[in-house]
């Protein structure tokens, strides 16, 4: 019969060698995704000593900006992608002052209040915009043909986008006054207090960076996958496996873990199936923080 | 005075079904009954200080045991039902060991890891657990020939299971071992200094802790004859931590209040829809934001002002010194 | 509000029972997934039902047995989940005193519900795709929807005339009841009409990030990629992730229509040439009327479970006429079993299922082969069984 669609499609997977390379291309581009979510959840624990269940909905509300800014009003995708980014960011500023705020140091409780903002904004967006899953029209289409594997153009544009993000951010901590700030706070708040360093700033400033990387990455893959108000919950359980296989607080690790659980899930989920490749995800958060307790960049207490 | 009280409430309690035989309202008390027995055992590892995702996979483990073992094996109830907790336990007993060396967050998270194993383990493994379809049919429980089907004998066994974890919680908590794991939870160094093996005491907690969720997945199974992975996931624990939330996690008071409270609330929300959860989840911050006690807890400060103002000698400093242990629980 | 106000005159509606020369209440029950995942069909059930009240009611009221009635529609959200199928139905039954019941919508929520149904004497018009749903024993619950056993022949055997050189089929579908018992049957049916089954797979129904997946599956060299009972927004990735990896075979779909959010996630150009099982034609007139009496209750877009549940609730209506009464509801039920062939929106629906479940509880439908064409549903051809 006469394929109705492009015919420009190329070729893959010919031989072994070459579903390994489409593997290794399918689990990096993953890994990256996992990257931007891991470093907002880890980098918010490591100041705040809070773990942030809200997070996988910080990623929902940026993919409903997206729905709305990109898809509705016709913006631009990558102003789109920046202003619910930095949206999502200043909610977050919002969300740590009026709520998170109170919990700082009382971890159970305030692990419970993270859970209940989650809650609420999962509903919310369910009443908001309906149960249905939507989708938008992708910003970039093709694929980038490698020989021995493919890659979709619009992952691309996210891997580059989580690479310059990655830059800006290391950029941050390692050159500017509050990220030396911040730095200071995940290794010791009480040398850093001394050291005339204001929780009351850089409480909300974290947490604000640490939703403005969810929204980020929400914003990014709304086009690539569906939108709906669950779609958090997936990216937030994996933010959770990275963030514990490279060290809760630990942002090098959190990248380790990232570009690790990506290539893992990826050789497993194609060599056997999701689900076995998700049980060997919380398998091995169980054996690490059974036998290092920190992670494997996390300090040793 | 007070005992007699109690056995007065209790069979009002017992007696209602068969006076008002409404089966709506005896399926909602079921319900009510199971909660209580969960939220207890929640309250019992925040008691320890560890918070505990892995609840929801114990009590799954409970309801499957008991569910195969009737199904499969062609065990009598009461003996399936009995050894769905001790599965549980057993369980608890083999991991116990190695998680409860992990604390605070970490141990939630742990926990967390090892719930969403278990869960996916029933998805997974079908031939045994029936994958995400699950187990359909499980027999009804019956006792000594007798099958349990109308909706009040249910109620019975539900109530009776709630007030005996009620006791059995209560019990501890009063007991020397209460004392000593309520301890840990202040200061392990200072009991292991008097000669205490405080982390034998924590493990018997979280095993009985365990078991009690094996034991009220059980009867949640028997009940509605129908089970998958589904029920046994992630919210089960966190409703169980909210129901303690809502009570007052410092008593034992609390995740009974907590679930009489919350477990119908759904259903007076029941036109709400969508709002339903909207509501639930701007309830808990509210709760948490303002009363990090829970009800119990303003109940006995308001008692205790209550008593305060009433005695000019100001005794009110054993319900001050509870206030404190109410807050370093909480917190 | 609304559903305030309704309750309210239902509860004055009881009170004037007293007084035979006033209209009469007739009380339906709905047990779906209104909320949360798997919604945008418990709706339409709900929907289904109440546009098919709402216009006997505009046009006077049912009128069985010389008795004028007014239908009142209660709906209780199950949430998908087993337990709060379980609230809910028991709520209809036991406080409510609903003796005709439609839904629930999942497998485990309706698994869960039967034997209280059974145990009831409920009149219950069901749509779960589980296969445990009926069998020699059930009387009283009926299946009002078609599952994949009822039209993958009539579409394979389409498959087989119109698109000759396909031979290699792979399936995906997901992993639960549904997806199971969906997934033999289109190996046994695609089997049996000459194909090759090279790949099957099952997956989560949380999956999004199909490469994995589609990179092994692709390795096989399939014809036909057939997507099954996929939902329809995951189907839509699958065929772009699939297009994208180089696959450049056949996507076809035998099982859960939803082409709009196919073609909204896969984009028009992947979703081209689809071919696809189309549970009613939305190009009919009476469709058209359906969707804005939709639009009036909720947003849209509206799918085929409306049809399927209002033509259900006007079976209901018609066997209570003819069976003169609606407080008996074994005759009520005895005359459903003898209403069909009844003529239900988009042609003949009859019962059938003797030879597979062991009863006559399941409705036959007329099939509708279609295929995506410029982002669009076009039915080919519709196969009357």
């Amino acid at each position: 019969m006469t394929a109705p669609w492009p015919a420009v499609l190329p070729h893959c997977c010919a031989g072994r060698h070459m579903l390994l390379a489409q593997i290794l291309s399918n689990g990096l581009m993953t890994g990256l995704v996992y990257v931007l979510m891991a470093l907002g959840f880890t980098l918010i624990f490591g100041v705040m000593r809070i773990v942030n269940f809200a997070h996988g909905e910080l990623y929902m509300l940026g993919g409903f900006a997206t729905l709305i800014l990109f898809g509705n009003l016709g913006w631009n995708y990558y102003l789109t992608v920046v202003v619910a980014a930095f949206g999502v960011g200043l909610f977050g500023v919002l969300l740590q002052s009026l709520l998170l705020k109170h919990f700082i140091g009382r971890e159970l409780s305030g692990m419970i209040m993270a859970l209940a903002i989650a809650i609420t904004l999962q509903a919310g967006a369910n009443i908001i915009f309906g149960p249905e899953e939507q989708s938008v029209p992708r910003p970039v289409t093709g694929v980038l043909d490698l020989g021995a594997a493919v890659v979709p153009y619009d992952r691309l544009v996210v891997g580059g986008f989580t690479l310059v993000i990655l830059a800006a951010f290391w950029f941050f901590l390692q050159f500017t006054r509050w990220g030396l700030a911040m730095r200071a706070v995940t290794q010791d708040s009480e040398m850093a207090a001394v050291q005339g360093v204001r929780p009351g700033f850089i409480h909300p400033l974290a947490f604000g960076i640490g939703s403005l990387l969810a929204g980020g990455a929400g914003a990014l893959m709304a086009p690539i996958y569906t939108i709906y108000s669950y779609m958090g919950e997936l990216p937030m359980l994996k933010a959770f496996v990275v963030v514990i296989l490279g060290g809760l607080g630990s942002i090098p690790g959190a990248v380790l873990g990232g570009l690790l659980l990506g290539l893992v899930e990826s050789f497993f989920a194609t060599m056997y199936s999701t689900t076995v490749a998700t049980m060997i995800g919380f398998a091995l958060v169980i054996v690490i923080l059974i036998f290092r307790p920190r992670g494997l960049l996390g300090r040793t207490a | 005075m007070r005992l007699a009280a109690a056995v007065l409430i209790l069979v009002g309690l017992a007696a209602w079904p068969f006076i008002y035989d409404q089966p709506f309202y005896v399926h909602m008390g079921v319900m009510m009954g199971l909660w209580v027995a969960l939220a207890l055992s929640m309250n019992l590892m925040l008691r320890i200080g560890q918070l505990s995702f892995a609840h929801g996979a114990f009590m799954g483990l409970g309801a499957y045991a008991s569910a195969l073992a009737t199904m499969r094996l062609g065990i009598p109830f009461p003996i399936a039902f009995l050894s769905g907790g001790l599965a549980a336990a057993s369980v608890a007993a083999l991991v116990g060991p190695i998680f409860l060396r992990i604390r605070g967050v970490y141990f939630a998270l742990l926990t967390f890891a090892f719930g969403e194993v278990v869960v996916l383990t029933f998805v997974e493994w079908v031939e045994v657990f029936g994958g995400n379809n699950g187990l359909f049919g499980i027999p009804k429980p019956s006792l000594f020939g007798l099958q349990m089907t109308s909706r009040p004998a249910f109620y019975l066994f539900a109530l009776t299971f709630a007030v005996l974890s009620f006791i059995a919680v209560r019990a501890i908590y009063n007991s020397q071992f209460g004392a000593v794991i309520t301890s840990i939870d202040d200061n392990e160094m200072l009991t292991r200094s008097i000669g205490i093996d405080a982390p034998r005491y924590r493990l018997a907690a979280f095993c009985f802790s365990a078991a009690l969720a094996g034991w009220s997945g059980a009867f949640y199974a028997h009940y509605l004859t129908f089970i998958s992975p589904e029920a046994f996931g992630f919210w089960t624990p966190v409703n169980m931590v909210v129901i303690n939330v809502l009570g007052g996690i410092a008593s034992p008071w609390g995740p009974v209040v907590g679930a009489l409270l919350l477990v119908p609330l759904p259903e007076i929300l029941r036109d709400a829809k969508e709002y339903q959860v909207l509501s639930y989840g701007i309830l808990l911050m509210i709760f948490l934001l303002f009363l990090p006690d829970g009800l119990v807890g303003l109940a006995r400060r308001w008692r205790g002002r209550w008593r305060a103002a009433r005695s000019a000698e100001g005794r009110s400093a054993a319900g001050l010194e509870q206030g404190k242990r109410e807050k370093r629980a909480a917190a | 509000m609304h559903r305030t106000a309704i309750a309210t005159a239902a509860a004055l509606g009881t009170l004037l029972l007293a007084a035979p020369t006033y209209a009469e209440t007739l009380r339906l029950g709905v047990v779906s997934a209104l909320s949360g995942p798997g919604s945008a069909w418990g709706l339409a059930v709900d929907g289904g039902v109440r546009i098919a009240a709402k216009e006997i009611n505009a046009a006077g009221g049912l009128k069985v047995g010389g008795k004028t009635y007014t239908i009142e529609v209660t709906s209780y959200d199950d949430k998908y989940k087993a337990a709060d199928g379980v609230t809910a139905a028991t709520r209809l039954i036991e406080q409510d005193g609903i003796k005709y019941i439609f839904g629930p919508l999942g497998s485990a929520s309706m698994l869960a519900v039967k034997p209280l149904y059974e145990q009831n004497e409920i009149l219950a018009l069901v749509n779960s795709y589980s296969d445990k749903v009926l069998d020699k024993n059930t009387k009283n619950i009926y299946r009002v929807l078609p599952t994949t056993r009822e039209f993958i022949e009539p579409m394979v055997k389409w498959v087989k005339q119109h698109k000759p050189g396909l031979t290699n089929v792979a399936v995906i579908s997901p992993n639960d009841e549904t997806g199971w018992a969906s997934q033999a049957l289109q190996k046994e049916y695609y089997a049996k009409h000459g194909f090759k089954i090279i790949a099957s797979e099952l997956f989560e129904r949380s999956l999004k990030d199909f490469q994995p997946l589609l990179t092994r599956m692709i390795a096989a060299k399939p014809d036909i990629i057939e997507l099954d009972t996929t939902p329809p927004p995951t189907a839509g990735l699958i065929i772009r992730q699939a297009r994208e990896l180089g696959y450049k075979g056949a996507f076809v779909k035998i099982g859960g229509p939803g082409v709009p959010e196919i073609v909204n996630a896969a984009g028009k150009d992947f979703a081209e040439g689809t071919i696809v099982y189309v549970g009613a034609d939305a190009s009919d007139t009476k469709y058209k009327w359906l969707e804005s009496e939709y639009q009036k209750l909720y947003p849209p877009p509206m799918n085929s479970f409306n049809v399927f549940f209002y033509d259900a609730a006007n079976m209901l209506f018609e066997s209570m006429r003819k069976a003169g009464t609606v407080g008996d509801v074994k005759a009520v039920r005895a005359a459903l079993e003898k209403i069909t062939p009844f003529k239900g929106m988009q042609g003949t629906l009859s019962w059938t299922g003797k030879a597979y479940y062991g009863s006559d509880h399941q409705l036959l439908v007329p099939v509708f082969v279609g295929m995506i064409e410029n982002g669009e549903e076009k039915v080919v051809t519709k196969i009357d069984q």
